[in-house]
């Protein structure tokens, strides 16, 4: 998927003069766009990886903060709007969640004032802070994972992606499926069955029911769908041979696990973490911890998005670490 | 003297007689009532002619 | 003989122009009394697509360019033009507001039909409220609007009543009164 087309789709959720605006910086600049954030009363702010800059409103940037252009209640108002497709009962469940993901696989955070009942958000509104998250796939992510997730031919090893937020992990994991889907020929990997349980329709970015990013040629896709009841759907609908997940933290997310690897389903996953000792401390997913997964890869930023820090094996013996090469 | 003249009054009679009675019969009696006198100044207009005629034949036949 | 035929044909085109007056006008009067009618039919067409709309809006919590559009194809005439200018208006980014959207295509579709201007004013409010809630808010607003269109269709049909007869009656009589006066 081109990367200027994706930060062209997000655009298109911006209003008009904001859009203009993005629109004028360079290309350079534009291509490693990560986030696009407006705060209401605040400078227009675009982040990226090592870069964070303010937009002024002829669309340059803006050497200081003050020159910046101001983002008004309009913007976001309008900026809403587009997000929603004009439906706040649409998405209502996503903004209780404090997101929403639009056409193309892009989250776009939400933060305003909650409204609770008996404890839960029941609705968000009067909301000042959005946040533009730019979904890109790159082929070729998983290059270095992909050799120690091979057990055989047609057999991999159930695996767990630790890694902070804003890490890469959802776009390893979304390299790895297309890869375990479509086979592999270096390790003549022959392709698996897989079906993947998108729940936030961040991997596979269906728009219409049509996957927008590259998932693999046998890759069923399950999308919107919450992880526990996806997963025994697609064991009982599709018959995969491989789960995928992303971000599973629940006990009956992990009961959902625990169903597919006794039904003989291998499983990708990931987790949020900075380290192995952060998955096997919680307290939820205590039934996975031991015998489940056989290899767990660690991700971090500290070379870049998506720099391995180490992959261990299912007795947590280390198969590679950054420093040691 | 105008057969003719006799038979549109008549006319004329007969078309505001029933719009009296539509326009009452939906509730717009006021609308009944303004028919019911553009009729009359209708028929006044056809016969305003002849009426003028007639006082002057009364005034020159007095007078002679 | 050439003056008997001459009176003749003064006599027949007398009659012709007369009927055509009085065809005209009556004409004229079916043409209102029907306008009353079509603004009854309208109102309860109106009624019976905006629960097509709500069922996509409250159950499939469709987004409302896409619910719109397919409550257009489902309806026809007037308020399927109205549907599909809000859709296209909406997915052209032409305006940034359902509202924007919704009224100016009530000012663009409906302003010339047979609906009436108090008609118009409640179509108008209801855009003001559509997609800005959840299902449940939304529904709420669905049966409100439910209510008010009913009393709106109650008063076209108690008009229709009372004055679809006098205006048939009306065109052809006020059209004998102006044929009697000009002959």
């Amino acid at each position: 998927m081109n990367n200027e087309i994706k930060i062209l789709e997000v655009l298109d959720y911006l209003p008009r003069h904001i859009r203009q605006m993005v629109r004028k910086l360079p290309d350079a600049t534009l291509a490693s766009i990560e986030e696009i954030r407006l705060r209401l009363g605040k400078p227009l702010c675009v982040s990226g990886c090592q870069l964070e800059i303010f937009i002024d409103a002829e669309g340059k940037e803006s050497a200081s903060a003050e020159k910046a252009y101001l983002v008004c209640e309009d913007d976001l108002k309008c900026s809403l709007q587009l997000v929603c497709n004009f439906s706040m009962y649409s998405v209502e469940e996503e903004l209780r969640n404090g997101f929403v993901t639009v056409s193309g696989g892009h989250r776009v955070g939400v933060c305003g004032r909650t409204v609770t009942e008996n404890g839960k958000v029941k609705v968000l509104k009067d909301i000042s802070y959005m946040n533009f998250r730019v979904a890109k796939q790159i082929i070729g992510a998983s290059d270095k994972v992909i050799g120690y997730l091979i057990r055989s031919p047609d057999c991999i090893y159930n695996t767990l992606i630790i890694s902070p937020p804003q890490c890469g992990k959802t776009t390893l994991l979304r390299d790895i499926i297309r890869r375990l889907s479509s086979g592999e020929g270096e390790h003549l990997f022959k392709g698996m069955k897989i079906s993947l349980i998108d729940e936030r329709s961040e991997i596979a970015a269906c728009s219409l029911g049509i996957p927008r990013n590259d998932v693999g040629i046998r890759t069923d896709v399950l999308d919107g769908c919450p992880k526990a009841e996806g997963i025994i759907m697609m064991i009982r609908s599709m018959s995969p041979e491989i789960i995928a997940t992303d971000e599973i933290g629940r006990r009956e997310d992990a009961d959902a696990i625990i169903d597919a690897v006794n039904a003989g389903v291998k499983v990708v996953t990931t987790i949020h973490g900075s380290n192995i000792g952060d998955f096997l401390k919680k307290q939820d997913l205590s039934r996975i911890q031991k015998g489940v997964f056989e290899r767990y890869i660690v991700l971090s930023r500290r070379d870049g998005v998506g720099t391995m820090e180490a992959i261990l094996d299912g007795s947590l013996n280390t198969l590679y670490e950054r420093n040691r090469k | 003297m105008d057969i003719d003249l006799i038979f549109r009054i008549a006319a004329i009679g007969i078309v505001v007689a029933v719009l009296n009675r539509v326009l009452n019969q939906s509730g717009r009696e006021e609308m009944a009532m303004m028919t019911t006198l553009a009729g009359v100044v209708v028929v006044l207009m056809m016969v305003i002619s002849l009426i003028s005629n007639l006082f002057d034949s009364v005034r020159t036949m007095f007078h002679l | 003989m050439r003056e008997i035929v001459n009176e003749g044909i003064e006599l027949l085109l007398k009659i012709i122009g007369g009927l055509l007056v009085i065809s005209a006008s009556g004409l004229l009067g079916i043409l209102f009394s029907n306008r009353l009618s079509l603004r009854y039919k309208e109102l309860n067409n109106l009624r019976r697509f905006m629960q097509m709309l709500e069922t996509e809006v409250t159950y499939g919590a469709t987004p409302l360019p896409v619910a719109l559009k397919n409550t257009s194809n489902k309806a026809e005439g007037l308020i399927s033009s109205f549907f599909i200018c809000i859709s296209n208006s909406l997915t052209d980014r032409s305006f940034y507001t359902v509202w924007d959207a919704w009224t100016y295509a009530a000012e663009a579709v409906l302003v010339g039909s047979s609906l009436q201007r108090a008609d118009i004013e409640l179509i108008k409010s209801f855009g003001s409220i559509l997609g800005c809630s959840d299902r449940e808010d939304q529904k709420k607003h669905f049966e409100l609007f439910y209510l008010q269109l009913k009393h709106q269709e109650d008063a076209a049909q108690a008009e229709i009543k009372r004055s679809a007869k006098m205006y048939r009656s009306l065109g052809f009589l006020l059209g004998t009164a102006v044929f009697i006066v000009l002959i």
